[in-house]
C-alpha cells in the first residue's frame, strides 16, 4: 500500500515524481529501505548538516596552529576529530590559500563534494558551465563570482573525484585576531571553502 | 494542476520568511529529487548497494548533454536529478533489485489507487452535497 509522504504532486499528472514514488515503493516492498529512513536522510541534509560544519573547521584551523598543520596533512582525520564524518567524507584533502596561491575546486565529471563539511553541492557547482569553464578560464569564472584574484597570485584548480574531495582553507581576514571561533566561523562562506569567494 | 501549484510563488515567499530557512538553504527543488537522492543514500548506507557501482552509472548519465550551460537553476537541478534517477534505475536493475516490468507495474498500481481514492471522494462529495 502506498504510504503517505508526498502531498505536493499529483500522481496522475506528473511522470517523474510518480516514477520516483514507484521506485521507492518497490524498494520498500523488497525490505531494502523504509520510508522513515528516507525521511531522516532528507531531514539530515536539509537541516542538520551543511557549510556551517566546514566553517567550524576553518575557524579552528585559523585559531589552532597544531590543528591547521594536522588538517593540511590529513584532512579526513582532522575533520573527523570534530565529529564531521560519514558518507562522501572519507577522503578529504585540504588545500590552503596563501599570498602565492588561490585554490578553487570543481568536479569536472559530475558533482563530487565533501558532504560532511559542506552539505550537498549548490546548483552552480553541478552545472556544465562551471564544470567546464573553471578549468579553462578560472580567473574569468572567479571574476563572475565577484572575486578578483591578484595577478601575482597563481590560481590552482583542483578536480574532485569519488576517490578524493578537495576543501579550501581560506586565508584568515585581517583584523580578526580578537574574534572567537564562533565569530570566525560566522565569517566563512560555503563559496570560500570551494574557492569561489575569498572567505 | 493541484491547488498548491497555483500558489507556488506565494508559498516560496512564505517559506523564505520562516526562521532558519532561506532560498540559499533550500537543498532540493522538488520532493521527488529529495526522495530519489535519499533512496540511493539509504541503500548504500545499509550495504545493499556499493556507492561506486551507482556512481559509475551516474557518471555515464552526466557525461551526456545534460546540464548544458545557460540554463535556469531549476532546470539544472531537474536535469541533475533526472540523471540521478536514471542511474538509480539502471543500477538497481544491474544488481537485481529491479525487474524490467516492476516499475511500470507499480506506476500503474499507484495511478489506479489514486484514481480509486478520487472516485470515492467525488462520490462522497456528491452524496454529501
Amino acid at each position: 500500500m502506498p504510504h503517505d509522504h508526498d502531498h505536493d504532486h499529483d500522481p496522475l499528472e506528473q511522470g517523474i515524481a510518480l516514477r520516483v514514488r514507484a521506485l521507492e515503493e518497490l524498494m520498500i516492498a523488497k525490505g531494502l529501505v523504509d520510508p522513515e529512513a528516507l525521511d531522516a536522510i532528507v531531514e539530515y541534509y536539509e537541516r542538520e548538516t551543511g557549510p556551517r560544519n566546514g566553517a567550524a573547521v576553518v575557524a579552528k584551523a585559523w585559531s589552532d596552529t597544531h590543528f591547521r598543520t594536522w588538517l593540511l596533512k590529513d584532512g579526513t582525520a582532522a575533520i573527523n576529530s570534530m565529529g564531521f564524518s560519514g558518507f562522501q567524507g572519507e577522503h578529504i584533502h585540504v588545500v590552503e590559500n596563501t599570498d602565492e596561491v588561490h585554490n578553487v575546486v570543481v568536479c569536472t565529471l559530475c558533482s563530487c563534494y565533501p558532504w560532511p563539511v559542506l552539505g550537498l553541492p549548490p546548483t552552480w557547482y553541478k552545472s556544465a558551465a562551471y564544470r567546464s569553464r573553471v578549468i579553462r578560464e578560472p580567473r574569468a569564472v572567479l571574476t563572475e563570482f565577484g572575486l578578483d584574484v591578484p595577478a601575482q597570485t597563481h590560481v590552482q584548480v583542483w578536480d574532485s573525484t569519488a576517490e578524493i574531495r578537495y576543501f579550501v582553507l581560506p586565508r584568515r581576514p585581517e583584523g580578526t585576531h580578537d574574534l572567537s571561533c564562533d565569530e570566525l566561523a560566522a565569517l566563512v562562506t560555503r563559496n570560500g571553502m570551494i574557492g569561489t569567494a575569498a572567505v | 494542476m493541484n491547488p498548491i501549484d497555483q500558489h507556488s510563488e506565494e508559498i516560496d515567499l512564505a517559506l523564505r520568511t520562516l526562521p532558519g530557512t532561506s532560498a540559499q538553504a533550500r537543498i532540493f527543488d522538488a520532493p521527488w529529487q529529495a526522495r530519489v537522492f535519499a533512496l540511493i543514500v539509504a541503500l548504500v548506507k545499509r550495504g545493499h548497494l556499493p556507492w561506486k557501482t551507482f556512481h559509475a552509472k551516474f557518471l555515464e548519465e552526466m557525461s551526456g548533454d545534460a546540464l548544458a550551460g545557460g540554463q535556469s537553476s531549476s532546470l539544472v537541478e531537474r536535469q541533475y536529478f533526472e540523471c540521478w534517477l536514471a542511474a538509480a534505475e539502471a543500477t538497481l536493475k544491474d544488481v537485481g533489485y529491479l525487474d524490467h516490468h516492476d516499475l511500470g507495474y507499480m506506476i500503474a498500481e499507484l495511478r489506479l489507487s489514486t484514481q480509486r481514492i478520487r472516485d470515492m471522494q467525488t462520490k462522497n462529495g456528491l452524496a454529501n452535497g
